[in-house]
């Protein structure tokens, strides 16, 4: 596993977030499905981890914002 | 990655080439001290720097070497290991060229630091400084020790965080904080902006705005707050733990010390009593006499038949005296009154009555008939009288022996007294002889009340009785401190769970001011993000919770192995608020245990570096040797013996630098101790001093290496 | 009946005079030999009266009470020794005989005592024991004394010379002792046990007369 999924997996894990958004562990089981899941919560988190790489850069933070941004506000209804 | 040699050339007293053929598993480098243990780990040390610092320096160059060079002439300084890391074969090499100029003067030259390797035929020159891909400048921290200090790495600042850095199975969490903090504060924004053109809430919403603003001010005061105080409980908590260790032993001390005064009290009152100045006593209480009843005896039988035969003696003479002046007043005038006249009282009856009771005539007064029977009454009244007794002369002129007779009466009644005497003697002696016992026995227990005062004191770690009985009062103001530094938190983190509180539900009235208006959408943003912040700040602890456990477990099973038959306890690892870690042993209670003895001390935390040395070699796929400087000099020898086996059965590599095993065979000379070796598997070396040296001049120094096994 | 009235002025001025108190006007002798090897060594006997320092290192104080020990010891054991005939070998001692046990030694100049008094305290009755242990042992025709027969300094000097011989015996035996031990009497028990020993003998007769069971 990857530093990656295993980040994906420690922050999905917590029980008041699946409590808050409603979803469980299959919907994270690996990247691809946690990028392509229904549930808003999962598919954001999963491209934060997925994008940031460890930067701190305020451009690439300003550009995943954007992506999560518009994500939400296009799965938000 | 696997030592195979280490060569020291020329370095400070490794003069000429050295080197030293390491095994995988465990290395004994045995010598006492100045022999050059400590050098060889400063060796090392220089080796491994890849910081530039301390590059060359004269200091690290062999007096002797220095010594024997001739003007101009010039040698090295080379510290080189040769190791087996990732399949590959490499060597990292220090150097630098030193010669000696016209004035003795030393210079140094021509430093180079290089990491050969050798891949099949070919030879790749590195810089040195790639060291640190192998093995990475934190990983030192958890491979080199060089004293019994330095085992307690994770006390150590930065040691917990460059685990959790390294070793934790999530890493850079930090970006993460930093992006989510961004992207809550974008979406805040976002939703504030949308939010101002509400303009039927404005007011409302500004007042909101108000409160989130407030609020999240006073939390993060409070925050801050919490933060200083829970430092403060954890400064007062480190104190208290370096004292509480000293606590029970100070209690001990003081009933100790009580019972000691006690006895001393006891002692002096008894030994008050004892008064054996019998010397004193023959004379003053006149013990001397205990054997006088026999000479009171002796003068009461002489007095007393002196006193007979003085008596005797006075009677008869009294009695012959008296019997003489009897017969010679016989002999003188006594005259009998004639037969015919009548008796005395009836001639006075004459007289009086003036008749002759005879004749029966009367006479009458100063008549001749009545003055010659007035005067024959006359004479006879007078020869019965006794004339005036020329006294008989006393038989003694003095009386000596009546004085004599006197003493002896006083003597018997003072007799009683003296024939008690002796007993009374015997009773004083058996009465100093217990008393004498008593403070024996008193002795005896003080004694072993000092005793047990001392064996107190051997193990407060150094401390004085004063520092001891200081710190003991020390214990209950610290102990309040530390309270209201906690209580303050208790009462800060109420605070802080109202405000957050008053601060969600204004964020939660914003929100939902916000629905069904453009800014709904921001604000649901918003939140979602806010959410995922929390969850990654969550994450990050369990991720260093596991951590420690992970930790904490692998050093239970090394504490297993290595501390066979003692007293076990538990590892428990754990992060103090200011961020440092804590290693302590808590026995089966969950009571945490503040005295180990320095051997278990120093079994436990080399279990934790075991437990990091295995995470290190889990991580990097990669093993890792550990190299110690003579941790075990707290250790029975039987203990030692029992501990480098178990080492050396771990499949490790260890190399360990010690002065164990050395036995003193004549005074001031040690040799090794060969049989405890036998049981040792794994590579010894010896190193010492060549003889003769001379410890004043450096240049006499050299280090000799031996091979023993 | 022979009346002697040949008494000397004394007997005759002091006529009523007990014949202790004349006693005790006395100075006994003792030989010169042992004031360095036991009258020094074991009380303040020749010390000045600014010595105060010394004085705490005897075991007895003024120089009589060795001579009362050595009288007892040798009226115990039974053994007198007469003086040397030489006078030059004898010494009087400086207390006479009714000042014994009275503690008035070494008056200091400053009026301190003698610190060897501390914590003792007097025994003026000892010395009628020891005149009534003299009239024991010594043969004198009482009855003549009384008769005014013969003098009572003769009884006197008779009396004194039982004490002194006693006396002499008992230091030749504390000088022998200090010499093949000179630390002995340091110890408190040494002058007890001597004493304890010589009067055991006599107890040791009376033990034997046990009791008959009934």
């Amino acid at each position: 596993m990857t530093n990656k999924e295993r980040m994906l997996q420690m922050v999905l894990d917590d029980k008041r977030l699946q409590e808050l958004y409603d979803y469980d562990k299959s919907e994270y089981e690996d990247f691809y499905t946690a990028m392509n899941s229904s549930n808003i919560v999962v598919a954001v988190v999963a491209r934060i981890i997925k994008n940031l790489n460890g930067s701190t850069a305020v451009s690439d933070q300003k550009k995943i914002y954007l992506t999560i941004q518009n994500y939400i506000n296009d799965n938000l209804i | 990655m696997i030592i195979q040699r280490i060569e020291i050339n020329n370095f400070r007293s490794y003069y000429g080439h050295n080197s030293f053929e390491l095994t995988n598993g465990l290395n004994l480098i045995i010598g006492s001290n100045g022999d050059g243990k400590t050098t060889f780990y400063d060796a090392l040390d220089w080796l491994f720097r890849t910081d530039d610092t301390n590059k060359m320096d004269t200091k690290y160059i062999s007096k002797k070497r220095i010594e024997e060079l001739s003007t101009n002439e010039a040698d090295d300084v080379r510290v080189a290991m040769t190791y087996e890391h990732k399949g590959k074969s490499k060597i990292l090499e220090k150097m630098f060229h030193f010669t000696k100029s016209y004035d003795d003067e030393v210079n140094t030259s021509n430093y180079t630091f290089s990491l050969i390797e050798h891949d099949g035929v070919e030879r790749i020159l590195n810089d040195g400084r790639d060291f640190d891909k192998d093995l990475p400048y934190d990983f030192r921290k958890f491979i080199m020790f060089k004293g019994e200090d330095d085992l307690n790495v994770i006390q150590s600042s930065n040691a917990m965080k460059i685990l959790v850095d390294n070793f934790s199975e999530v890493r850079e969490f930090d970006s993460y904080f930093e992006f989510t903090k961004y992207a809550t504060a974008q979406a805040e924004k976002a939703r504030d902006d949308a939010q101002r053109l509400d303009r039927k809430n404005e007011a409302e919403i500004k007042r909101l705005n108000q409160t989130i603003s407030t609020e999240t001010d006073i939390l993060s005061d409070i925050e801050r707050e919490i933060e200083n105080k829970q430092n403060e409980a954890v400064n007062f908590e480190n104190l208290l733990s370096n004292i509480k260790q000293s606590e029970e032993a100070a209690k001990l001390l003081v009933s100790v010390n009580g019972r000691i005064e006690q006895l001393s009290k006891r002692r002096t009152e008894i030994k008050g009593r004892i008064n054996e100045n019998y010397t004193i006593n023959l004379l003053d209480d006149m013990w001397i006499l205990l054997g006088f009843s026999d000479i009171a005896e002796e003068f009461s039988t002489k007095v007393s038949e002196l006193d007979k035969k003085r008596r005797k003696l006075e009677q008869t003479y009294l009695f012959t005296a008296g019997q003489e002046k009897a017969i010679k007043k016989m002999q003188t005038d006594f005259v009998p009154l004639p037969v015919y006249i009548p008796g005395q009282k009836i001639m006075q009856e004459m007289l009086d009555e003036e008749v002759c009771k005879i004749c029966g005539r009367p006479a009458k007064k100063h008549s001749e008939a009545w003055e010659f029977m007035l005067h024959r009454l006359e004479e006879y009244r007078d020869s019965l009288k006794v004339p005036e007794e020329e006294e008989i002369s006393p038989y003694y002129l003095n009386n000596y022996i009546v004085e004599l007779q006197k003493s002896d009466n006083t003597l018997n009644d003072n007799l009683a007294d003296i024939t008690k005497l002796r007993h009374i003697i015997q009773e004083r002696i058996a009465l100093n002889n217990r008393l004498h016992n008593d403070v024996r026995k008193i002795e005896a227990s003080l004694e072993t009340e000092l005793e047990n005062k001392k064996r107190i004191l051997a193990q407060t770690d150094g401390l004085s009785e004063e520092q001891l009985l200081a710190n003991f009062d020390k214990i209950s103001k610290w102990m309040d401190n530390q309270k209201n530094a906690e209580n303050r938190v208790k009462t800060l983190k109420s605070k802080q769970v109202e405000h957050q509180i008053i601060l969600d539900d204004a964020r939660n009235k914003l929100s939902k001011m916000a629905e069904n208006t453009p800014a709904a959408i921001y604000a649901k943003i918003a939140t979602i993000i806010r959410n995922i912040s929390d969850a990654f700040k969550t994450a990050k602890e369990d991720n260093k919770l596991r951590l420690i456990h992970t930790i904490e477990n692998e050093a239970n099973l090394f504490m297993e192995k290595l501390n066979t038959n003692d007293f076990k306890g538990t590892i428990r690892i754990i992060e103090k608020v200011n961020g440092q870690g804590e290693a302590m042993l808590i026995n089966n209670d969950e009571a945490r245990i503040f005295n180990p003895n320095t051997a278990l001390k120093t079994t436990y935390l080399m279990s934790i570096l075991f437990a990091i040395g295995k995470l290190l070699s889990e991580k990097d796929k990669t093993v890792f040797p550990l190299l110690f400087d003579a941790p075990t000099s707290s250790f029975t020898e039987a203990k030692e013996s029992e501990f480098f086996k178990e080492i050396s059965s771990l499949n490790k590599q260890v190399i360990i630098v010690t002065k164990s095993f050395l036995k003193e065979s004549a005074p001031g000379e040690v040799v090794l101790d060969r049989n405890r070796l036998n049981s040792i598997d794994g590579s010894i070396f010896r190193i010492e001093k060549k003889k003769p040296f001379d410890d004043k001049k450096l240049g006499t120094i050299q280090t000799i290496i031996s091979k023993i096994k | 009946m022979n009346m002697n009235l040949q008494n000397d002025i004394e007997d005759f001025v002091s006529d009523n005079e007990k014949l202790i108190d004349k006693w005790g006007k006395r100075n006994p002798r003792f030989e010169k030999k042992y004031e360095d090897s036991v009258m020094r060594v074991l009380s303040t006997y020749g010390q000045k009266v600014t010595e105060f320092t010394e004085t705490k290192g005897k075991i007895l104080g003024p120089g009589y009470e060795p001579y009362i020990i050595a009288f007892f010891i040798g009226l115990y054991s039974n053994k007198r020794i007469p003086l040397s005939e030489n006078t030059d070998d004898c010494k009087v001692l400086g207390q006479p005989l009714s000042k014994w046990g009275h503690g008035e030694t070494k008056q200091q100049k400053n009026g301190r005592t003698d610190s060897s008094l501390y914590f003792r305290h007097t025994y003026p009755k000892l010395v009628n024991y020891i005149f009534i242990s003299l009239v024991a042992k010594t043969d004198v025709d009482w009855i003549a004394l009384d008769k005014g027969d013969i003098k009572v300094s003769s009884v006197i000097t008779a009396l004194i010379n039982t004490m002194e011989e006693y006396a002499n015996y008992g230091f030749s035996v504390m000088e022998d002792k200090l010499h093949s031990d000179p630390g002995y009497f340091f110890s408190h028990r040494s002058f007890l046990d001597i004493f304890l020993q010589l009067t055991n003998k006599q107890n040791i007769e009376e033990e034997g007369e046990e009791p008959e069971d009934l």
